[in-house]
């Protein structure tokens, strides 16, 4: 009974889809691709700039900091008056971690992280869309 | 990458190996087209959704789960977007897609095996239009049963898990589909 089917189906001629359709799939995968990795590269290009940008003022802000806490001050006494300075070692380090501008460092460092992190991706994109270029043409 | 299994095509493909995908579509090409073509009935759109089917694949493909078969995931996407098709041009209405499986699992046991085709239909010169012409009288449900379990040669297991039904509802509308062929062979012959 179903084997009858079997041979039945067996008989049944499979129909050969237009040679062009296979190679317009894949043409149109890769322009698919190719919009989603440039639509990419242009948010991780935003995200880098921004980064950047977080950079550049928390660097400053931190300058600004450092400047009116006396951090920069103190770091200054270990290269002129090191010896006293080792006598009291303790109290200095107290000082030092007083004068810390923690919440600018933990910006700059975020940022440092992110500029890096998006810098990676970005090369990542271009090698995607470089590689994806190459291998398909300008279709 | 022809030796390759498709699980590890796909596997090449998530590490953007761009020729991994390309040898899985072309090694699928041809049967989605038929599989897509028998529902559909035109060149025209079966090239379309055809191409949407690998689209959809090329999209998703950070979805397919490890431990799954390639095939019973792309026969899924392929049905659903067959159907999809057929209800926007209203071929088919929700309510043929959404049929109670309950009377289908009661009624399973009550289905006799199909009786032998008669021999004079394989003597047909335009048996492919026949069996077409057939296939299309079913209703749509057990059209998909019929054709992955005889064109795709997939067991009634790999059939429950694409259409997502339990495996006594796709048994009992396989008895049921090959029933109505038969009938319908007769009738068309």
């Amino acid at each position: 009974m179903p084997d009858d089917f079997q041979k039945l189906f067996s008989l049944n001629k499979q129909a050969t889809p237009p040679p062009e359709l296979l190679e317009r799939i894949i043409a149109n995968i890769n322009i698919q691709r190719q919009s989603r990795i440039k639509r990419m590269l242009a948010i991780r290009s935003l995200f880098f700039v921004f980064s950047v940008i977080v950079l550049v003022i928390g660097w400053q802000s931190i300058r600004a900091d450092m400047a009116k806490s006396g951090f920069a001050h103190f770091i200054a006494l270990l290269f002129s008056d090191g010896k006293i300075l080792m006598a009291y070692w303790q109290s200095f380090i107290l000082v030092l971690l007083e004068s810390l501008p923690v919440s600018g460092l933990l910006v700059v460092l975020a940022a440092v992280l992110a500029v890096l992190q998006s810098l990676k991706f970005l090369a990542r994109d271009f090698k995607l869309l470089f590689n994806n270029h190459y291998f398909y043409g300008t279709k | 990458m022809i030796n390759l299994t498709d699980e590890q095509l796909v596997g090449l493909a998530l590490q953007n190996n761009e020729e991994a995908l390309e040898n899985l579509i072309t090694r699928y090409f041809k049967r989605i087209y038929n599989f897509v073509l028998r529902y559909i009935g035109n060149q025209s759109d079966a090239e379309d959704v055809t191409q949407e089917i690998f689209l959809k694949v090329w999209k998703n493909i950070r979805r397919f789960k490890k431990g799954r078969l390639f095939k019973i995931w792309l026969f899924a996407i392929a049905k659903n977007a067959a159907f999809d098709f057929l209800r926007k041009k209203k071929i088919i209405t929700f309510s043929e897609l959404s049929q109670g499986q309950e009377t289908e699992e009661s009624a399973a046991e009550q289905i006799v095996d199909p009786q032998p085709l008669p021999s004079e239909i394989f003597e047909k010169k335009e048996i492919s239009s026949l069996i077409n012409r057939a296939l299309n009288n079913l209703s749509i449900k057990e059209r998909t049963v019929i054709l992955l379990h005889y064109q795709e040669s997939l067991t009634f297991q790999e059939i429950s898990e694409i259409v997502k039904e339990p495996l006594n509802t796709v048994k009992s509308r396989y008895r049921r589909g090959l029933i109505n062929l038969r009938q319908n062979l007769s009738q068309n012959s």
